[in-house]
């Protein structure tokens, strides 16, 4: 065979030896956030070295050409939009973001709340002439964002899911009492108080106001 | 082997295409199209499974960091080695078709599977250290790790297993379809280059994903 094209193999494989030890080395180098992204760029130039020549991407016809490229396409899409959704929802919760809101209780310094295995949110000790007042959806909001989210953003296991109007407005024709009741001692799928039993009957009163502001049903109380 | 080098085509009795394709070229297009788009669909598949992979790392960056660390990075980096090389061996295998050189086929597809195989006795070893140690959060296997990591690190392992098992599965078919191409080789089939080619695209779609896998689970952690 064609030696010269024998030895580009032979280039483009110790290459693709030299990025892989390249990155190995840099995992003995504390960059910080720089670690992760200098291992999955050097990542990426390997996987296009591999599709530009061992895959013959560079000599292919345009059709496999466009078929590989809308691959690679459809998961940047992908990643950028599932990025996205964690980017400006999941990652306020879990990094504590939400600490520039009035009220919101900022984590340890160095410590990052767990939010599905534990909660970033805890609970403030109220004056006791607040307590059993009317639903506070400020303050519910915290709990909300702390607790009730896991299951009632996506409505997991039959929870009404948050800004759902219909489900809400049913529920709360029974009154916020008996809803209160509900999530704090559990109600089929709901486990009592979230599964947070240090969370008030207030902090759950709080919340469900929260859920039926968000729903449309009940004006936040300021 | 390239399109470019494909065409025009050895002439002879059996340089003839398919009933349903105008010419060689049409044809050999049509089979490397059809296995990209299957090759988008598997990227897609386990690109899923990164981002997934990606998310959870975000949110516990400490837990995952030390579950990290107690992978073997030096076979890790063997294994990586070895994938590349055999991609090399599978692009030589794919440069001797259309010379017809029936030689250097059957020895570089058959350096090409057993490269593969050594990954998968690698891995092997790998995994029964790990089941050893307590790290294998499958079947219904006791999982250890040190608080107050454990839940965030059977996380870890979970991924760790699912993405290297469904790679090495990838990869087992991967080295049967070559053995076919060998065996094939061997029988002296002509025409093989569309064939040797797409299994080539397989392997080295797979080869690429361990490229990927491979930093993102050995290299969380900070070796130094």
């Amino acid at each position: 065979m064609d030696e010269r094209t024998r030895r580009n193999h032979l280039l483009v494989w110790l290459l693709l030896l030299g990025l892989l030890g390249l990155n190995i080395a840099s995992s003995f180098l504390d960059l910080g956030i720089f670690n992760p992204i200098l291992t999955t760029a050097v990542a990426a130039l390997q996987a296009f070295i591999i599709v530009t020549f061992f895959m013959s991407m560079r000599s292919a016809a345009p059709v496999p050409r466009i078929a590989a490229a809308a691959g690679f396409f459809w998961l940047l899409l992908m990643i950028g939009l599932t990025l996205t959704d964690y980017q400006t929802r999941f990652e306020d919760i879990a990094l504590g973001r939400l600490a520039s809101k009035p009220g919101w209780e900022a984590p340890a310094a160095g410590r990052v709340p767990n939010p599905l295995s534990e909660s970033g949110y805890s609970p403030v000790s109220r004056p006791p002439t607040l307590a059993a007042a009317a639903p506070d959806a400020a303050s519910g909001e915290r709990v909300y964002a702390s607790v009730c989210i896991l299951c009632h953003a996506r409505g997991v296991g039959g929870a009404p899911r948050t800004g759902d109007k219909a489900a809400w407005l049913k529920r709360s024709e029974q009154g916020v009492d008996t809803l209160v009741d509900h999530a704090v001692n559990g109600y089929k799928g709901m486990p009592p108080k979230g599964g947070h039993p240090e969370l008030s009957e207030q902090d759950v009163r709080n919340a469900i106001g929260y859920m039926l502001y968000a729903a449309g049903i009940q004006s936040p109380r300021r | 082997m390239a399109y470019r080098n494909a065409i025009p085509t050895p002439p002879g009795a059996e340089a003839k295409p398919a009933p349903q394709f105008d010419s060689l070229r049409q044809q050999y297009e049509a089979d490397t199209l059809g296995m990209w788009i299957f090759l988008a669909s598997e990227i897609l598949f386990f690109g899923g499974l990164f981002m997934a992979y990606v998310i959870y790392r975000a949110a516990y960056p400490e837990a995952f960091e030390a579950a990290s660390g107690r992978l073997d990075l030096l076979l890790g980096g063997i294994n990586t080695a070895i994938l590349l090389t055999s991609s090399l061996t599978m692009t030589l295998a794919d440069d001797a078709v259309l010379p017809r050189n029936r030689k250097a086929l059957i020895g570089w597809l058959a350096v090409t599977a057993l490269l593969g195989t050594v990954f998968l006795v690698i891995k092997g070893v790998e995994y029964s250290v790990e089941f050893a140690a307590h790290l294998a959060p499958i079947f219904g296997r006791p999982f250890d790790f040190p608080e107050p990591h454990t839940e965030q690190a059977r996380l870890f392992f979970s991924f760790y297993f699912a993405l290297t098992g469904l790679h090495a599965l990838h990869l087992f078919i991967g080295i049967v379809v070559v053995l076919i191409m060998l065996a094939l080789a061997i029988r002296g089939v002509p025409r093989l280059e569309a064939k040797v080619t797409i299994a080539g695209l397989y392997w080295h779609l797979v080869d690429l994903i361990w490229v990927f896998v491979f930093p993102l689970l050995y290299l969380a952690a900070h070796h130094g």
